[in-house]
Parts: structure tokens; C-alpha cells; sequence
């Protein structure tokens, strides 16, 4: 042991102490809505842990249609914003001309507009093209709103593979387009997956938007279905945090299936520095 | 077959021209390496004859086919990377494999070439590994590998040697130039090392600011360099440069010091000059010019000795022993192969022959 060891241990224990306080302290609000949408619900019988507030939601209102709806738009943003941002991050990544360069500024301007403020007239003109109250309406606003941040994250980590593999690619015989999907992008998981956490997240969580388009009961995503259990007069807080609790589970899930993938993948080995 | 021409190739980023009409014949079978100081443009050179950089101006032709407009993958040419960019998700065999794939060869004639490749090299233990599982000389290796399996008609190195140690830059060395004497293929050599240029090389051509500056065989060059920049280029140490005037048949140094040369300069006496003398062109005499000894570093096999003659420093190389130690004189004879005489304005060689 040297001198320095122990005032090293508190140093240590004092951060990992910061940290149990501060994910209890993000986590609290987690808690009390699993706590809560397990209580009885008000007349049913009386018990210490409960799954009525579920059984009640599930009878008395479409959720399953919700959560339905929100994974279609969600998986149908995700595949469309990846299909989209991944060539042209690749593009912006390795482009050096000036139209390249002046474009990637205008996405950079782009995304630090809030999508809400060109809701009202997308609204007049899906509803035109008979789009409200349509899902596809969602995806493509979905789509366009995270295009912009999400073509700049696949470009930070295209940005990270040495163009070196592509270009031995090319001269193993691939096309450019060849070289990209066979090469850059088998090797960006990491960066593929966090930008459809990101895709996915933006359209899972959306209110705003899909408060303003969709109007009939069973084309709900489930941030609006929950916002149909608030009344004018009384709120079922049960069935509230019922469906909180029911939204919040797919990304859960998610994260927990796709965190190992983060650390693998790169580009460990191809190249002589690593 | 695989013979190449280079006709006045220009290249420039922007208004920055990085290669100035560089002209070039390379015969078939011929081992020849670029070589220069970072930022002469042999990277550039390299990379317009493999198709990833464009050719501004000037034709490229490789086995009487103009390459110019062709992507990378129809010159049939293979390329070793300066940081060998393997495919890192792809075993050893894929990735030496890769490029028969896309070509479209049958698994059975694709596994037997690589195999032949992988024995080679003495990679055949390691076919199923994946490249982060291996250490550099057999990255280094599998990036030959990748090469050699797909039979090209020019193979083409980047400066392929320069991440590895020097102890397996050496081995690599002779391995490299060992499977270029069997393969015989036509094989182009970036490094900025005169060393490998000298120990591998059919020809050189030796570059300077975008330019070429001289071409010939290791020895031309080290015998007959055309100018001052391939004189201290070529060589290690390097060649001593005295400035002087040439007198009659004798050279003047500034500070007066009068070295006699053989030949005949009469032609151009008077002129400004820049005598060159290679280290190991310094030999013990018993009679000659006198020098001071500042430094003796004895390697074994030679002894090399820093002494103070005309004003200098210069580096002398001897095969004997040297007995004497800082501070002491030394009387020196030179060999008169080792004279190179070079005009003080321009740095071109100047004739005769000395």
C-alpha cells in the first residue's frame, strides 16, 4: 500500500456514493409510478401489490391498439431515418466539396429548428393530401424532424472508420456504394444502433406532433391514449400509471437487449496502431 | 504485361499544384520504389495509379491499357496500406479472400489460392483468426496476403514497413523482396526510407516538392547522384557537403583548405562548387589532409568519426579501428570514388567525372 492509498479509497467511495444518489434521486419518480400502478385500484380488493390497474386498462381501453401503433410508427421511423441518414452521413463524412460542406452547415441550422413550429401547416397540408388522423403522417414528420441530427451522428461515426478499409475495398473490387455497405456500414453498429435509439426515442416519446394529427380513439399512440384517461372533473391515477408503466417498458426492453452491442464492433485489428 | 507509364501526371488540390507533370516508365516485372522526403508527392502518385485520387492532367497507363478514368477495381492492381486496413469483422481467409468473392471465383479454386497465399507467408496457422487477434508483422503479412492471392497486374505498397518495429521492418524487408523474386510482378513502393529504396529496388526514382529529382538503380544513384538534394538523400550517414571554389585542379574550401582532385576540372575552374564527400570515402592515410576528431562511435563493424576539417563538421565511415580519441589529429586520404563535385548555384552535378 502507498501513502496515497487510502485518501485514493474515499475518494473513490465518495464518487460511487455521488452516484447511488443522484441515479436514486433520477430514478424516484421511475419508482413511485411502478409503485403506484400496482396499488388496488379504489373498491377492488384490497392487497399490497396488484395487477388490477393493468387488468382495468386492458379491458376498459384500446391500449394494446396504442402500443401497437406507437411500435409500427417507431419501427417504421427507425428503418426509414437509418436508410436515409446513413448514406448521407457517409456522404457529408467523406465529401470535401464545397456543396458537401455548405450542406452539412444547412442540416446543422436545420435541426436547431423545433419541428413544432411547421406543425400547423404540415397539419392543412397532409390533411390535403387525406393524411390526418393517418399514422404515415407521423412517420414521415418523424422522419424528416430526426433527419437532420441523425445524419450528423452517422457521420461522426463514419468519421471514426479509416477510409483506407473502403478504399481497399474498392481496389478489392467494390463499387463506392459497394464499399460502403459491405465495409463502412457492417462496421458502424454502434453508431447505427445509437442513432436508431435516438430515431426511436424522438418518435416513441412525440406528443406534440401527434396531439395535433391524430383524432379518432384506435389510431392513438400511446403519449396520447394516456392523455385520454386525464378528465375535466377526475383523473384515474391508476390507470394513468398503468400505462405509463406499459409505455415506458419497450424502450426498456430495447436498451437492455441492445447495450452489449455498444461496446463491441469498431474497428479493433485492421489497422497496425491497435 | 504489366509494364506502366506515367505521362507528365498533374495533380492539385484546389489552386495548390502537389505534383508537377511527373513522367515515368516502369517495365514489366520491375521493382521500383518512390521515395522522398513526407510531402513530395509519391503518396499522391501512388494513390493516382491505384484510382483513388483523380489525375488532373497528364495519362497513366497500366499493361498498355490508359487507366485514367477507371475505377480501382478494374485496373487489376493490388494495394498494401500503410496501415494495412484489414477488414476487421472478416477472418484472415475472408479478407485475403475478399477480392476473389467479389470476382465471382468458385469457393473451391478461392480456398485453394489462399491457401497457396497463406503458406507463402506462413500464414496458415492464423486463417481463421480475426485481424485483432494478430500481432502487427502478421497483420502486416495478411495485408500481403490480400494482395498476392488476386494475381494483379502491378502491385503497389504504401509505405507498407513504416508501423512496424525495426527488427521486423528488416525481416519484412527480404520477405517482401523475396515473394517480388519469385512472383515477378510488377511492383511500385512508396517510402520515405532510403534504406528499404536501396536494399529493394530494381530502380528509384526519387522525389522532391512534387517532382522527380533523379531515377536509376540504387547504385546510380549512390554513385552518380544528379544533384545535391539525391546526394544527401541517398546514403547513410549521409554525404558530407563542403562549400568551396575550384581552383585549377584543386578544390578551395572557405576557410582555404586545398583539397587536390584527380581528373580533369580545368573546364570548369573558377566556379562556385560544393564538393561532396562520402563518409566512407574517408580513408586513414599517412600522409594528407590533417583533421581534428570531435566524436568516435565505434558500431563493430565500422567506425564512424565526426571530424573537424575545412571549418566543418563532417562524418568520416571507416572499416579499420580508430585509435585516436577526441581532441586528437587525423591524417586522412580520399578515395577518389567518393569525390562528387555539384555547382554551388544550382546543386546539379557537375562533370567530369572525378
Amino acid at each position: 500500500m502507498t501513502a496515497a492509498g487510502p485518501s485514493f479509497d474515499r475518494a473513490t467511495a465518495l464518487r460511487t456514493a455521488g452516484v447511488f444518489v443522484f441515479t436514486a434521486i433520477a430514478l424516484l419518480p421511475i419508482g413511485a409510478t411502478i409503485m403506484l400502478s400496482l396499488r388496488p385500484r379504489p373498491g377492488g380488493e384490497p392487497a399490497l401489490i396488484s395487477l388490477q390497474n393493468f387488468r382495468h386498462v386492458f379491458e376498459t381501453s384500446l391500449v394494446l391498439d396504442w402500443l401497437g401503433n406507437s411500435l409500427m410508427v417507431s419501427l417504421f421511423t427507425v428503418v426509414a431515418a437509418i436508410i436515409v441518414s446513413a448514406p448521407a452521413g457517409y456522404v457529408i463524412s467523406r465529401g470535401r466539396h464545397k456543396v458537401i460542406e455548405g450542406y452539412s452547415l444547412l442540416l446543422f441550422i436545420v435541426q436547431s429548428l423545433p419541428i413544432i413550429t411547421a406543425v400547423i401547416p404540415l397539419f392543412i397540408l397532409f390533411a390535403r393530401l387525406g393524411l390526418a388522423d393517418h399514422l404515415g403522417a407521423l412517420v414521415i414528420i418523424y422522419v424528416a424532424g430526426s433527419l437532420s441530427v441523425a445524419t450528423w451522428m452517422m457521420a461522426a461515426y463514419f468519421d471514426s472508420i479509416p477510409a483506407a478499409l473502403e478504399e481497399a475495398a474498392w481496389i478489392d473490387g467494390c463499387s463506392v456504394f459497394g464499399g460502403f455497405v459491405r465495409i463502412v456500414l457492417r462496421n458502424s453498429l454502434p453508431g447505427v444502433l445509437s442513432t436508431a435509439i435516438f430515431t426511436f426515442l424522438l418518435s416513441w416519446n412525440d406528443y406534440l406532433v401527434a396531439i395535433v394529427f391524430l383524432k379518432s380513439d384506435d389510431s392513438f399512440t400511446l403519449p396520447i391514449g394516456l392523455q385520454s384517461f386525464f378528465q375535466q372533473t377526475s383523473t384515474d391515477w391508476g390507470a394513468v400509471m398503468a400505462v405509463s408503466v406499459i409505455t415506458m417498458m419497450p424502450p426498456v426492453i430495447l436498451f437492455a437487449l441492445l447495450n452489449r452491442y455498444f461496446s463491441v464492433g469498431g474497428i479493433g485489428g485492421s489497422l497496425s496502431s491497435q | 504485361m504489366g509494364a506502366m507509364t506515367i505521362r507528365e501526371a498533374r495533380k492539385n488540390y484546389g489552386a495548390v499544384e502537389v505534383l508537377h507533370g511527373v513522367s515515368l516508365d516502369i517495365e514489366d516485372g520491375e521493382f521500383v520504389i518512390l521515395v522522398g522526403p513526407s510531402g513530395c508527392g509519391k503518396s499522391t502518385l501512388l494513390r493516382m495509379i491505384a484510382g483513388l485520387e483523380s489525375i488532373a492532367s497528364g495519362e497513366i497507363t497500366i499493361a498498355g491499357r490508359t487507366v485514367n478514368g477507371l475505377a480501382p477495381k478494374d485496373r487489376d492492381i493490388a494495394m498494401v496500406f500503410q496501415n494495412y486496413a484489414l477488414y476487421p469483422h472478416m477472418t484472415v481467409e475472408e479478407n485475403m479472400g475478399f477480392s476473389l468473392k467479389l470476382a465471382g471465383v468458385p469457393v473451391a479454386e478461392r480456398k485453394e489460392r489462399v491457401a497457396a497465399a497463406a503458406e507463402m507467408l506462413g500464414l496458415e496457422p492464423y486463417l481463421g483468426r480475426h485481424p485483432r487477434q494478430l500481432s502487427g508483422g502478421q497483420r502486416q503479412r495478411v495485408a500481403m496476403g490480400r494482395a498476392i492471392v488476386r494475381n494483379p497486374q502491378v502491385y503497389l505498397f504504401d509505405e507498407p514497413l513504416s508501423n512496424l518495429d525495426a527488427k521486423l521492418r528488416v525481416q519484412m524487408r527480404s520477405e517482401i523482396k523475396l515473394n517480388h523474386q519469385r512472383l515477378r510482378t510488377t511492383t511500385v513502393y512508396v517510402t520515405h526510407d532510403q534504406i528499404e529504396a536501396m536494399t529493394m529496388a530494381d530502380r528509384i526514382v526519387v522525389m522532391r516538392d512534387g517532382t522527380i529529382e533523379q531515377i536509376g538503380t540504387p547504385l546510380e544513384l549512390y554513385d552518380r547522384p544528379a544533384n545535391l538534394f539525391v546526394a544527401g538523400f541517398i546514403g547513410s550517414p549521409a554525404m558530407n557537403q563542403l562549400p568551396g571554389r575550384l581552383e585549377g585542379g584543386t578544390f578551395v574550401a572557405e576557410d582555404g583548405t586545398c583539397i587536390p582532385l584527380p581528373g580533369d576540372v580545368s573546364g570548369v575552374s573558377g566556379r562556385d562548387v560544393v564538393l561532396g564527400i562520402r563518409p566512407e570515402g574517408f580513408l586513414p592515410a599517412m600522409e594528407g589532409l590533417t583533421a581534428e576528431v570531435v566524436t568516435v562511435e565505434p558500431t563493430g563493424s565500422e567506425t564512424q568519426v565526426m571530424l573537424r576539417l575545412a571549418g566543418q563538421v563532417l562524418t568520416a565511415a571507416f572499416r579499420e579501428r580508430v585509435t585516436q580519441r577526441p581532441g586528437d589529429a587525423i591524417t586522412l586520404g580520399i578515395e577518389h570514388a567518393h569525390l562528387h563535385l555539384f555547382d554551388a548555384a544550382t546543386g546539379e552535378r557537375i562533370g567530369p567525372d572525378l
